[in-house]
């Protein structure tokens, strides 16, 4: 049975009619590449057809997910808003960057492990798990690395954010004046590369690269 | 209020002028000796002001009070437990912001602070201006002085300011604004510790609460009959951490920093244009990636050059003196009071004569190296030539900072044991001490000098520099294996150091502190060796078996003779196995210079009794006419050797030859072959000779280094370093000799 045969029998089981305009739902929803939320739907939707409704949407999507021919998850942790697909029986879930909005299809073997063991522990049938995580995507990640100043070059100015670690190295290096807020610039490498010799206020400070790593700075 | 003597103190962090304010407040008036339980330096001085004396004492240069330095405690502890009446906080005028972060850690102790702004001149030239007065309001009410130390310039205005100071109605009201949180939960354990009189009655409350906040280790451990009271500190630096997400340390920092920001805004301007100094132009070369090293080479070859063949003339002067003049005027006087050839005579003649001669001998050795050191010290080169140095020290598992102590030891290895006290961290310290004694130290320098001319003559400077190689490859190797094994555990240290301007070394400064460490010496050292002389020549003068009575034994029939027989086998595979080599070195325990002066009284001072001839008696204006002319040639054979330096240095690029000067035209006249020199020839091979020289290299370090390294770095490790010094020094011995024979020099 296609999708399409399982969405009108789910329809007219509920005593709905088929209509042209849920034909175009049926249809997008079993080509669309990434699950799709309800006003991704109707956007498209009414592209081939300006006289779809947002509610003829809602209305579909419900009925379709009351009869579990789709699927809906909810993505973001705050839970504002729910995608749809067509019903895999997989425990897909959703990671939303939480910088630029990105949401991720992942899955995990440990899901099905958990329904199992929550099934254990309520003596239960757990049928669905509804999960979401966030968080930073790669790119953004990598966008948003934390420099360190053993990382700044030649000449370049930058500013303390933080210093890392603990212990007496941390306690000297603050006292010398690496604190939140201060300009370093990076002078020069010793001959064999380490230490480094850097202007902090006024004066030069030879770290090793090791120390430096501990410095979290803000280019600029 | 009955004054006795006010008290008050130097601060400031290292380098800003502390010691030259120190001499232009006190003059000469000065002691200089060390804090109690500590081999770090303390000065004292006094001072009138108005008539009345006042005690300055000078506290280690710092950056900071907290406990991670020694110096940091001492400074602290002082400020804490003697409360001086005032403290004088030098700081440099150039580099007014980190240099401030001391004051305020001095204003959170509440005594009252009077800051010397020093470096005024430098400050002034960088076009920076500086609003004394703005300064002064902003810091709440504590004085600000312009001062410039080199040239005294302040001075005055400062006595006053101490005096007006000193008295109790002046009030200092700075208070430093700390994050809301973090200020809550200062004020709750500083009302705790009010409540405690024990404890209010010696911190100040405040400071105390804001130490117990940093975690200070070492408050924290002084402070454990109180485990209430430190419980509420952990859990109040929990509270802040939860509140602001950062750590109580970062917040305190941050609260000083910030006050030093108000404190400077408005009172300081400093041109936008960052100009490059002359400083950061000789950086360019000095540190430059290629050419960094070889200058640093370069510097340390001079250095060595300096301590090798610089002092030889002078050495050689004081040396004629003692066995000339001085010699003839103690016989003379014997003869005059009846007691020639007596035991007393004996002792004067044999035992203290050449003891204080060992002592003397050494003056101007130790005078060149330290004049060498000092101006590298104060030119701020030392600071570079550890950070050029650091990759190369920490592949031994050493700090950059280590390469001090190491060329210190070149010198003599005492004052190295001492250098390692620049060194924060207790394994880098005790790892550099260890590694220390293999550097060749000064005093084992004459005893090459004599067996490398008894067997090698000119090539002799082939073995003395092979030697010296020697010894840092040992070290090298000591220290891989000791960090592999021993110190595998251990964090690598940190390496956070100033990088200070360079400046011209003041000659007034580097002789002052090259007479105060030579003369430590002659103290220090100098009795021990003298003392040390003495047993030796008793031990050689009682009677162990034979024929003769006290003071008329043959050497190998003596106490000492005995002994050294009995050892003598152990030597045998390294082929030096005689009494006369096992004894020496046996005296080469008590300090390795002796060894020579045993050497000929085991071999020379028996063929003396044989040619004693009646040489003429000389008169008093001989003597002084022989001590003139000798002094103005050893003054200009040292002009000549410091000459001498270029030409040798440039010698070492291949192919280039260029002559030495020649002042006196007496160079190459070296056919005066001591009759020791002669004596050594005929007992052992050459290569005997190298293997001889080679265990003194690298045994067991003379008495007092021993007596230096158990002050500073316990008993065990003093086990441990004499155990293996030993052993690694008969290993070599045995693989240079067994190996030499095998390969055929053993002829
Ligand atoms: N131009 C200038 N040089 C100064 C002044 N005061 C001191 N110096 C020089 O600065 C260098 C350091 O002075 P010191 O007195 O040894 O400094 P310190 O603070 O005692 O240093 P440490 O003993 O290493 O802690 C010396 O070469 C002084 O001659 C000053 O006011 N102006
Ligand atoms: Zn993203
Ligand atoms: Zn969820």
């Amino acid at each position: 049975m296609t999708f399409q045969q399982q969405a009108r029998d789910a329809i007219r089981d509920s005593g709905g009619r088929i209509t042209p305009q849920r034909e175009i739902l049926f249809d997008l929803l079993s080509h669309v590449e990434e699950d799709i939320d309800a006003d991704g739907l109707y956007r498209l939707a009414a592209q081939q057809d300006p006289n779809i409704s947002l509610p003829t949407v809602y209305r579909t999507l419900n009925t379709l997910e009351d009869a579990e021919v789709i699927a809906s998850q909810y993505v973001s942790t705050d839970h504002e808003r729910k995608v749809y697909r067509v019903n895999d029986k997989k425990d897909v879930f959703h990671f939303t960057c939480s910088r630029c909005g990105k949401v991720t299809q992942v899955t995990s073997h440990l899901v099905d492990k958990l329904r199992q063991e929550l099934g254990s522990q309520i003596g239960a049938d757990v049928l669905t798990v509804c999960m979401c995580a966030g968080g930073l995507c790669e790119d953004c990640r990598k966008e948003a690395q934390i420099m360190t100043l053993d990382q700044l070059q030649n000449g370049q100015p930058a500013k303390v954010v933080k210093i890392t670690g603990k212990g007496a190295v941390r306690r000297r290096l603050m006292d010398m004046g690496l604190v939140r807020g201060v300009q370093v610039e990076m002078v020069k490498a010793a001959p064999m590369g380490d230490p480094v010799d850097y202007l902090v206020r006024g004066y030069h400070l030879s770290l090793r690269k090791s120390e430096a790593q501990m410095i979290e700075i803000d280019l600029g | 209020m009955a004054v006795s003597s006010m008290k008050i103190a130097l601060a400031g962090n290292p380098n800003v002028g502390k010691s030259t304010l120190f001499n232009a407040l006190t003059g000469s008036k000065q002691h200089v000796g060390n804090w109690p339980g500590k081999t770090v330096e303390k000065k004292e001085g006094q001072l009138y002001i108005a008539g009345q004396e006042v005690i300055v004492v000078d506290l280690p240069g710092t950056y900071s009070l907290t406990a991670y330095s020694i110096e940091e405690v001492i400074s602290r502890d002082f400020i804490v437990h003697e409360r001086p009446g005032v403290v004088v906080a030098v700081v440099d005028a150039v580099n007014l912001e980190r240099n401030l972060y001391l004051v305020t850690q001095l204003l959170e102790l509440q005594v009252p602070v009077v800051i010397a702004l020093n470096m005024s001149d430098i400050a002034q030239s960088r076009g920076f201006h500086i609003d004394t007065g703005k300064l002064s309001v902003q810091l709440g009410g504590v004085p600000v002085i312009k001062t410039i130390g080199t040239r005294g310039v302040g001075v005055d205005a400062l006595k006053t300011a101490i005096q007006q100071l000193a008295s109790p109605t002046v009030k200092q009201a700075a208070s430093i604004d700390y994050d809301p949180n973090l200020e809550r939960e200062i004020q709750q354990l500083e009302a705790t510790i009010q409540a405690i009189p024990a404890l209010a009655g010696q911190y100040v409350p405040r400071w105390l609460a804001i130490k117990l906040l940093e975690e200070d280790e070492d408050i924290v451990a002084r402070l454990s009959a109180y485990p209430a009271l430190l419980t509420q500190a952990t859990e109040a630096a929990g509270r802040i951490e939860a509140a602001t997400d950062d750590d109580a340390e970062t917040l305190i920092t941050d609260g000083r920093y910030g006050f030093i920001n108000t404190v400077i805004s408005g009172a300081l301007y400093r041109p936008q244009v960052a100009v490059e100094t002359r400083s950061d132009k000789l950086d360019r070369i000095l540190t430059h990636k290629y050419y960094g090293v070889p200058i640093f080479l370069l510097m340390m070859w001079v250095v060595f050059q300096m301590t090798a063949n610089v002092s030889a003339p002078m050495l050689d002067w004081v040396d004629g003196i003692i066995s000339g003049p001085i010699t003839h005027w103690v016989t003379a006087l014997l003869g005059l009071l009846g007691l020639e050839s007596t035991w007393v005579s004996s002792l004067l003649l044999d035992g203290v004569i050449p003891g204080v001669g060992g002592v003397l001998v050494f003056v101007p050795v130790l005078t060149t190296l330290y004049l060498a050191i000092g101006a590298l010290e104060d030119s701020g080169y030392m600071a570079r030539a550890a950070f050029v140095m650091d990759r190369v020290m920490r592949a031994m598992g050493l700090h950059g900072k280590s390469f001090l102590p190491m060329l210190v030891g070149f010198g003599c290895t005492v004052p190295a044991v001492y250098a390692t006290r620049t060194l924060e961290n207790e394994s880098d310290r005790k790892l550099t001490g260890f590694l220390v004694t293999f550097m060749s130290c000064g005093a084992r320098l004459p005893v090459y000098l004599v067996i490398g001319a008894a067997f090698f003559g000119a090539r002799s400077g082939n073995l003395i520099f092979g030697l010296y190689i020697l010894g840092i490859a040992i070290a090298l190797l000591t220290g891989w294996g000791l960090k592999r094994t021993v110190y595998r555990n251990k964090p690598p240290q940190p390496f956070v150091m100033e990088l200070p301007p360079y400046r011209a070394p003041r000659l007034r400064d580097v002789w002052r502190q090259t007479w105060e460490r030579t003369s430590e010496f002659v103290r220090k050292a100098g009795t021990i060796i003298l003392f040390s002389t003495m047993v030796i020549w008793l031990l050689m003068a009682i009677p162990a078996r034979g024929e003769g009575e006290f003071n008329d034994v043959a050497p190998e029939n003596s106490v000492f003779g005995v002994v050294s027989q009995v050892a003598a086998p152990i030597f045998e595979p390294a082929g030096f196995g005689d009494w006369q080599a096992t004894g020496s070195l046996i005296t080469g325990f008590v300090a390795k210079e002796v060894i020579i002066g045993s050497l000929s009284q085991i071999y020379v001072g028996e063929a003396e009794t044989v040619d004693a001839v009646d040489e003429p008696m000389p008169t008093l204006t001989e003597d002084a006419a022989f001590i003139g002319s000798s002094f103005v040639d050893a003054a200009v054979l040292t002009v000549q050797e410091v000459v001498n330096i270029v030409p040798r240095t440039l010698n070492l690029v291949p192919f280039v030859q260029i002559p030495e000067a020649d002042f006196l035209g007496i160079a190459g006249d070296e056919a005066d072959t001591t009759a020791l020199e002669a004596a050594l020839t005929q007992a052992y091979t050459p290569l005997a000779a190298v293997a001889f020289s080679v265990f003194i290299l690298l045994y067991t370090p003379c008495m007092a280094t021993v007596a230096a390294m158990r002050q500073e770095f316990g008993r065990q490790f003093v086990f441990y370093q004499i155990a293996y010094t030993f052993g690694i020094a008969w290993l070599a011995a045995v693989v240079v000799f067994q190996g030499g024979t095998l390969l055929g020099f053993g002829g």
